[in-house]
């Protein structure tokens, strides 16, 4: 397709997007829970753009180049699809909220004992890092670099990983502080660590090897390199899932989770979290690491992708649906169903996301060996 | 001064007074909805009825319990949810908020609710009552009970009406493992 053509396309896409997040926005109403789609579909990428950073980061911090410089070639499109992610999940939690236009008044009014305050600085401030990343490598070409130039990047890139892991687990956090809900118990901060990088090598597989399709032994070195990642972070994510359960077993925090694990939701949990979710991408990871095949990975992340938001529907929404009342022996109840505003607003927010990574591309060198010429850092 | 409710479980007669004067003089604009809303299964108002049918039965009424250590405060990013120093009650300055809904999650006894037009937290004081406070007499609830079971006053005055009846009662306050350390007094004999 020529070029101009998918920026027209892409450009569509970012005002239909958007048109249908306002749409949604106009049309919000009151839940019993608090906390809905919006925050589930914010959380998860959130997290995912921290994953992608920590990603990432294998090769702008630690210095891993694979045996062929591919992490150098796909270096600026990993921090392009973090930035985009972000930017979809700041769209998401923007309608959230009642008044997006006063979301400054978090920097203005600043509570220094809130982690949701905290959590809109830590994240602005990962945006702008990714920003001056992305910039960096643009300007530079990805090549291998002089001496002072390579120092300054892994400045950059030390930023870059702090903030995310600052981020996350102070996201994670926001749960795990919040004493109103028993379920939101156990190891919040690893465990949210943990999907985030799955999202995060998930998510770059998907888009990075879309974009790459016809290049064959970059893509068979990425097939194994994701497949790799999958494969080692599925059985630590398991194990800290079954960590939360089991201590959840012996405290409050089982008045929800046993729904969750035995109750209505249990059949979920059981074939979509752990069947689809953890054993069968972890099978197909696996074999794309072994034997080098690009769609088994493809699919590992599309199921991780599908599985992990519903998995973070699970320990965000179900988790609210039942808490004590000052009252012995009485259990307050609420029932939550996704509303057509959220449905809208998720909608316009998963549009904008691929949207804003094709425009970038088109727009910036991002591809392996391009070069910027116009204005130091267009095409 | 720190201002803090109290309900006497020996003297309340359930009939509701409370609940529809707080509701109709602080919200009136809901009170002409068909719709409940459904963060409070009813049209609105700051205070929420928890029954007990099984064996004794038992009630308690909640709204804001003003905490001297308020979890709503402590995550509300704006400082929109704050102590109020010239009363200790916890106060929502909605010039400040921006809607975030973390004061209602993090509230452990659901005080908190969703205005159904402006889409922004209520809680005890409503703007009618905080306005009857300043002014130095006791919210609504207080006055429009007919059984005398309500009460409000400064806590740390020992002469007030408040502090007698703690002092001479057998009183507790609501969830206090939590820690939140609730103004709000509930007398069980």
């Amino acid at each position: 397709m020529k070029r101009l053509t998918l920026e027209i396309l892409s450009i569509l896409a970012i005002i239909i997007g958007l048109i249908l997040i306002v749409i949604g926005f106009t049309r919000k109403a009151i839940h019993e829970v608090s906390w809905g789609s919006l925050v589930v579909g914010y959380t998860i990428f959130a997290i995912m753009a921290s994953g992608s950073s920590i990603v990432n980061s294998i090769y702008a911090l630690f210095g891993y180049r694979g045996p062929k410089m591919e992490l150098v070639n796909i270096a600026k499109l990993g921090v392009l699809f973090s930035i985009a992610t972000l930017i979809s999940a700041f769209l998401m939690i923007f309608a959230e909220v009642s008044r997006p236009l006063d979301f400054w008044k978090i920097y203005v009014y600043f509570n220094a004992n809130s982690r949701i305050a905290w959590m809109t600085l830590l994240y602005t401030i990962l945006l702008i890092f990714l920003i001056v990343e992305l910039v960096f490598f643009t300007r530079v070409g990805s090549i291998e670099l002089v001496r002072p130039l390579k120092w300054i990047e892994l400045v950059i890139a030390a930023l870059v990983l702090i903030t995310t892991i600052l981020a996350t687990s102070n996201l994670a956090q926001i749960y795990g502080s919040i004493i109103a809900i028993p379920g939101w118990y156990g190891l919040l901060a690893p465990y949210f660590i943990a999907i985030a990088i799955l999202l995060g090598a998930s998510g770059q597989a998907l888009f990075i090897m879309l974009t790459l399709r016809g290049k064959t032994e970059l893509i068979q070195f990425l097939s194994r390199y994701y497949g790799f990642i999958l494969a080692l972070m599925l059985p630590i994510l398991a194990f800290f899932l079954l960590w939360n359960i089991v201590t959840a077993r012996y405290s409050i925090a089982w008045l929800t989770y046993s729904e969750i694990v035995t109750g209505v939701y249990s059949l979920g949990f059981w074939v979509v979290v752990v069947v689809l979710g953890i054993i069968a991408p972890f099978i197909l990871a696996l074999y794309s690491f072994t034997t080098g095949k690009y769609l088994p990975v493809i699919l590992a992340s599309i199921l991780v992708l599908i599985t992990s938001s519903y998995n973070m529907y699970l320990q965000i929404i179900v988790h609210q649906l039942k808490a004590l009342e000052p009252l012995a022996g009485i259990i307050r109840e609420a029932s939550y169903t996704i509303t057509g505003s959220e449905i809208l607003i998720i909608l316009g927010s998963i549009i904008i996301w691929p949207a804003l990574y094709v425009l970038a591309i088109q727009l910036l060198p991002l591809m392996p060996g391009e070069k910027p010429s116009r204005l130091y850092i267009f095409k | 001064m720190r201002l803090a409710y109290l309900w006497d479980s020996t003297k309340c007669i359930a009939c509701m007074a409370c609940v529809v004067s707080c509701a109709g003089s602080n919200y009136s604009e809901i009170m002409r909805f068909e719709e409940p809303n459904p963060m409070r299964k009813w049209l609105g108002g700051n205070i929420r009825v928890v029954i007990r049918e099984v064996g004794r039965p038992e009630l308690r009424l909640v709204s804001c319990f003003h905490c001297d250590k308020p979890p709503c405060v402590l995550v509300c990013p704006t400082r929109a949810s704050h102590i109020d120093r010239d009363t200790g009650l916890v106060l929502l300055d909605e010039t400040k908020c921006i809607g975030c809904k973390a004061c209602i999650v993090a509230c452990p006894y659901g005080a908190r609710w969703l205005h159904p037009t402006t889409l922004l937290p209520e809680k005890c004081p409503g703007p009618v009552c905080i306005d009857i406070i300043r002014g130095g007499r006791k919210p609504i609830c207080v006055s429009v009970c007919p059984a005398n079971a309500r009460d409000f006053g400064d806590i740390d005055d020992p002469n007030s009406s408040i502090s007698i009846k703690i002092s001479k009662s057998k009183s507790e306050r609501p969830l206090e493992s939590l820690g939140t350390e609730p103004k709000y007094f509930i007398v069980k004999g």
